[in-house]
């Protein structure tokens, strides 16, 4: 029975805090999406009406009104939510498409390039550690260890375009843009995973380093068992289970890097959909983008909150994870 | 100072100072007017008298480069002195009332921190109208969350120090605790954290700029400068990767020096 | 043997190794095709926002439009002359007010149903009912009293007054017919697909990504001006949708797309070779050009707006920006357009004359540059949606004089929301049209779309008449008087002639412009 009341006594507030943060962020893009300036009925009225667009305005009235426009600004922001809640995002104001569908259609593009790019990523940082770790040469492990603040620092489209150039214009191995084939997600992935797997390396390498320290590393140094066993067996898995706790930080700065990299890669996607909304004052998607982006978010720092509370106990008296405070500072 | 002996903080520190002349003093360093076209002279490379080439108008891109340092570097400093400010202010707020008002200040910083950096500059900035202050504005808000939870963290900390318990028991008032002690012992880290993220500013003033959400042509922004090359990378790649890596070059730079800044005390 | 630096090599060449892999495995799969191809992709330069050909203005729209439904009459490209289509033959009354058209009996629409004179009624009442939605239709149905079905194949359009672009009209796009049941959808629906007699149908529109069309089985109605009858010679095209340059003619080099829209200036000489083939043709209609909002202050003034036309280096703006088939425009229509009349001397490009002008009536320098008369600066803004280049170069022309342009680059929508508002200086577009009527509709204050805000009752006075003249020497005459007039009182500064310039692999045949540069690809074939 305690181990239930542990388990709630844990749970729950994060639960809370979960759907606060989704409703925060909804109200504050909602704030911020009403001062746009403009009105973006007109301006789609007009994309699809061409050079003689005759704004009338019992007409724009019922537009409002299909569009979850109308009524005051309250009214607005408890209808959509509600409508929200029950998974209804809207109408785009610009395609005349429903908002969940948009996305929908979207957001698989971006989940592969995403995902890519973790993989791309946190396997080129846990490498990278390893050899560092390992580098018997300490020139080389100066380094390799100079690489991660260049993946952070470096822009995306710098990244993007000189991979085009390079890999698609000059010898022609992998497409420039669209995402008509598979092999057209790998260089945005690529892109992507520069900045993600420096982000991770740091993480992961200071956890590796503190992990060095303790006295069974010691003991197995001692005994002579070589640095590859010691790497697999200890330090990796030791470093590992601090290093999910930013994972929503990167999910945060992937979903962030979509809109350049798909840009750059002209490919569909979340990211370049949000940028396009924005450019259109198309309140609805970007009301929609960023909700399910930030109840993502969430969704993913709750589930790695649950995964730490299973995997150590501490954490579930705790209340919370120790590092991650620290961790959360850098974004 | 056993920094000035490495030769990467040396680099870091000549490269920063470059840039903050190019920004203020741009006519010193550039060799051509930045907006002068000369129809004969389209898209050549890279030579003596064009050091970085020209571009499809036929004007000078290393002039270019050099006009478009005050709007990429200002904005970025101005993007870093908003998120310090605003904050630091919340965080110490937060940090010094504690209690209630604490628990949902810091869940507001929370979403702050989730909703995407670029996504939410790229709204602020369509809503206060495209240009250098506006983008200074929106991505500031994106780093004040990060500010606020260190400032409030750094507020925690000190509250619990003796000197203050002291001051509190002879009777100083609350805003004069804040700030004589609070403040001057909770600033290190955040300034600290600034240098930090100032390389982070100048990537994502850059990053919208390329989106297009900068001043309006023919202003030569960095990530401008990049997007405008965009269409000639077939031929002329060097129009969209000088700009881009002077951006990598200058980040890299206030990076290093930050780095040391903040690690050496 | 187990050494750090064995083990380091080890690991290092690992992925190396996996990367090397991947790179040959894509390479694989992008290598050449060995058979003739039946489903080619063309690169688009953006979103066609409505699939219906009767009311888009988008010329990527328009040249999608142009596969999936037919026209009544279609034109020859180069002489100009009307041909049997959709109709077999048609007369017209002496002062075109009724037009009467008698169809072929064997065409049929994508979803069978028949094509009858009922349907040319449906088409025409619904597209006229439409109005402003329908704009480019709206202006080749002025003065529609309606039409009606004489029998199955034979029926009269009837006008109020002489309509003499009609007939012309009625080989575009725009007025291409669509089958009754779409005429009964609203304008939106009717935005996502429609049904057509075309050579192609729609299979999917995917919005930003691309829209895809299929061959149409069975068709055999295409006109006398085209290669072969039959069928398409593709099963389906593809159309994604790639607003980047550099994006579509990398493609175009590794054979990911077959044929490019827009190739851009600066690439025509890295594509000039045997293995691609270039397609270009200018525009007719409004060459690209600053279209004035005479309300405005400054703009209000006829002396600014005459400097700014001489201060203009039209031949520089056309070298910096233009294609190889781009020439400088030289009148408000451009060189292509029946009726035009060149104005070049009118407007040839004196900077001394302008800067004289300006002086003169009071406009002094500032110390920025900039003229200052009376406390207001000589600023200006342009509003436009594409080319930004020209504008660019036009505004660094234009300082020389002391003149600020600034540019105001927005999305289509809002370009075309400033349009309905009236909230712009200027604007820059081309509007493509076959028919000097194209003045008309930039000027004339009764047009529901014109671009430019004008009070001139003599210029309105001229653009009605010649809408309503019969007689062709008459109507060219009328024509060059209203070119004199536009360019003499600088109600336009025109720029640059637009031309279509597209770019395929030489693999492909058979690609061919219509009369207002728009593409068909009925006769398109691909060889191996």
């Amino acid at each position: 029975m305690t181990q239930v009341k542990a388990w709630a006594g844990y749970l729950l507030p994060k639960l809370g805090q979960f759907l606060f943060v989704v409703v925060a962020t909804y109200t504050l893009v909602f704030v911020l999406v009403h001062f746009l300036p403009g009105d973006p009925l007109i301006a789609a009225l007009a994309a699809k009406g061409g050079a003689s667009t005759v704004i009338d305005p019992a007409e724009l009235d019922a537009l409002r009104v299909q569009y979850g426009l109308d009524g005051t600004l309250w009214q607005q922001y408890f209808g959509h939510l509600i409508a929200a809640a029950q998974g209804d995002l809207g109408v785009s104001i610009s395609t005349g498409v429903p908002v969940t569908e948009m996305i929908a259609r979207a957001f698989p593009f971006s989940v592969q390039i995403a995902s890519l790019a973790l993989l791309f990523g946190v396997t080129s940082a846990v490498l990278i550690t390893y050899l560092a770790y390992a580098a018997p040469w300490p020139w080389l492990r100066q380094l390799l260890l100079q690489i991660p603040p260049f993946g952070i620092a470096v822009p995306a489209f710098l990244s993007g375009l000189l991979l085009i150039s390079v890999f698609a214009f000059t010898l022609g191995w992998l497409p420039s843009a669209g995402a008509r084939s598979f092999d057209a997600a790998i260089l945005p992935a690529i892109t992507l995973a520069l900045p993600v797997g420096a982000l991770f390396f740091q993480v992961f390498s200071s956890a590796v380093l503190e992990a060095q320290n303790s006295p069974y590393v010691f003991t197995a140094v001692a005994k002579g068992v070589p640095p590859r066993r010691i790497f697999t067996k200890h330090l990796l898995r030791n470093a590992m289970l601090p290093s999910i706790t930013i994972l929503g930080l990167l999910i945060g700065y992937l979903a962030g890097g979509t809109a350049v990299v798909e840009t750059v890669f002209s490919r569909d996607g979340i990211g370049r959909m949000t940028v396009n909304a924005v450019l259109a004052r198309d309140i609805n998607v970007i009301q929609g983008v960023v909700l399910v982006v930030g109840a993502i978010y969430a969704l993913v720092n709750l589930l790695v909150d649950v995964a730490y509370g299973f995997i150590d106990p501490r954490a579930r008296i705790g209340g919370g994870l120790p590092s991650r405070a620290r961790l959360g500072a850098k974004k | 100072m056993t920094n000035l002996r490495k030769p990467g903080f040396v680099l870091g520190l000549i490269i920063i100072a470059l840039a903050i002349l190019a920004s203020f003093a741009p006519s010193v360093l550039a060799t051509h007017d930045p907006f002068e076209s000369v129809a004969t002279d389209r898209l050549l490379p890279p030579s003596a008298q064009y050091l970085f080439g020209t571009d499809n108008l036929g004007r000078d891109l290393y002039s270019r480069v050099v006009y478009g340092a005050a709007l990429s570097l200002l904005s970025a400093s101005l993007a870093v002195v908003v998120g310090v400010v605003v904050g630091a202010a919340v965080g110490l707020i937060s940090g010094f009332v504690g209690g209630r008002t604490d628990f949902i200040i810091m869940r507001f910083v929370d979403v702050l921190i989730a909703v995407p950096g670029v996504l939410l500059a790229l709204i602020v900035v369509a809503s206060l109208g495209f240009g250098p202050v506006s983008l200074a504005i929106g991505v500031g808000l994106g780093a004040a969350g990060s500010f606020a939870r260190v400032m409030r963290s750094q507020v925690l900390r000190i509250r619990s120090e003796e000197y203050v318990e002291a001051a509190r028991t002879l009777g100083v008032r609350s805003p004069a605790i804040l700030v004589q002690h609070v403040l001057p012992n909770a600033a290190r880290p955040v300034i600290a954290m600034a240098a930090l993220e100032m390389g982070t500013a100048i990537l994502s003033v850059s990053v919208l700029t390329f989106l297009g959400f900068g001043a309006p042509p023919p202003a030569p922004e960095w990530g401008a400068l990049v997007s405008a090359g965009r269409d000639y990378v077939a031929t002329n790649p060097g129009l969209s990767i000088i700009p881009g890596a002077v951006i990598l070059v200058v980040v890299l730079a206030v990076n290093r020096v930050a780095r040391a800044i903040g690690g050496d005390e | 043997m187990n050494s750090p630096k064995n083990r380091v090599l080890r690991w290092g060449i690992a992925p190396i190794g996996a990367l090397a892999a991947l790179g040959l495995l894509a390479s694989c799969a992008a290598g050449p095709a060995a058979s003739p191809k039946t489903d080619i992709t063309m690169a688009v330069t953006g979103d066609p926002v409505c699939l219906d050909p009767q009311q888009v203005t988008l010329t990527t729209a328009l040249n999608i439009g142009r596969q999936v439904v037919d026209s009544l009459i279609d034109q020859d490209a180069e002489t100009g002359e009307l041909v049997p289509w959709l109709a077999e033959s048609w007369e017209t009354n002496d002062d075109l007010t009724e037009f009467t058209f008698v169809l072929r009996d064997d065409v049929t629409f994508s979803d069978e149903t028949a094509l009858t004179a009922d349907t040319v009624v449906k088409n025409l009442d619904a597209l006229f009912e439409m109005g402003s939605t329908a704009s480019l239709a709206s202006q080749y149905l002025a003065g529609y009293e309606g039409s009606t079905a004489v029998d199955e194949q034979t029926v009269t359009v009837n006008f109020e007054s002489s309509n003499a672009q009609f007939l012309q009209g009625a080989s575009t796009i725009t007025l291409g017919l669509v089958s009754d049941a779409t005429t009964e959808l609203s304008a939106e629906d009717r935005c996502q697909t429609v049904v057509g007699t075309g050579p192609f149908t729609i299979d999917s529109y995917v919005a930003n990504d691309s829209v895809v069309i299929a061959k149409r089985v069975g068709y055999h109605w295409a006109s006398e001006l085209r290669g072969h009858s039959g069928e398409a010679l593709v099963d389906t095209v593809t159309f994604p949708i790639t607003p980047e340059a550099g994006v579509r003619t990398g493609g175009l080099q590794t054979g990911e797309f077959d044929i490019i829209q827009d190739l851009p200036a600066v690439d025509e000489t890295r594509f000039d070779t045997a293995d691609y083939n270039i397609y270009a043709r200018g525009n007719p209609g409004m060459p690209t050009s600053l279209v004035p909002n005479t309300t405005r202050p400054v703009v209000s003034d006829e002396i600014v707006r005459k400097a700014m036309l001489l201060a203009t280096d039209r031949a520089e703006i056309t070298a910096l920006t233009g294609s190889s088939q781009s020439q400088p425009a030289s009148s408000a229509l451009s060189s292509a357009t029946p009726g035009y009349s060149s104005q070049e001397d009118a407007m040839a490009y004196d900077l001394d004359a302008a800067t004289a002008l300006l002086d003169d009536n009071g406009w002094v320098v500032g110390s920025d540059g900039i003229r200052e008369k009376d406390g207001q600066r000589l600023t200006m803004s342009v509003t436009a949606f594409y080319g930004q280049d020209v504008l660019e170069a036009t505004q660094i022309q234009l300082a020389k004089a002391g003149i600020d342009l600034q540019l105001n680059i927005v999305t289509a929508g809002d370009f075309f929301g400033a349009i309905a508002t009236g909230d712009y200086d200027f604007l820059s577009a081309s509007l493509t049209r076959t028919d000097p009527d194209v003045l008309r509709v930039t000027f004339s204050k009764d047009a529901v779309s014109k671009w430019a805000i004008i009070d001139d009752a003599e210029l309105e006075s001229l653009l009605t008449e010649q809408a309503r003249t019969a007689d062709t020497t008459e109507r060219t005459a009328l024509i060059a008087d209203i070119q004199e007039m536009i360019i003499d009182r600088a109600y336009l500064i025109p720029l640059l002639e637009v031309a279509q310039v597209h770019a395929s692999t030489a693999n492909v045949s058979g690609l061919t412009f219509d009369s207002s540069s728009r593409l068909i690809m009925y006769d398109v074939s691909v060889s191996e």
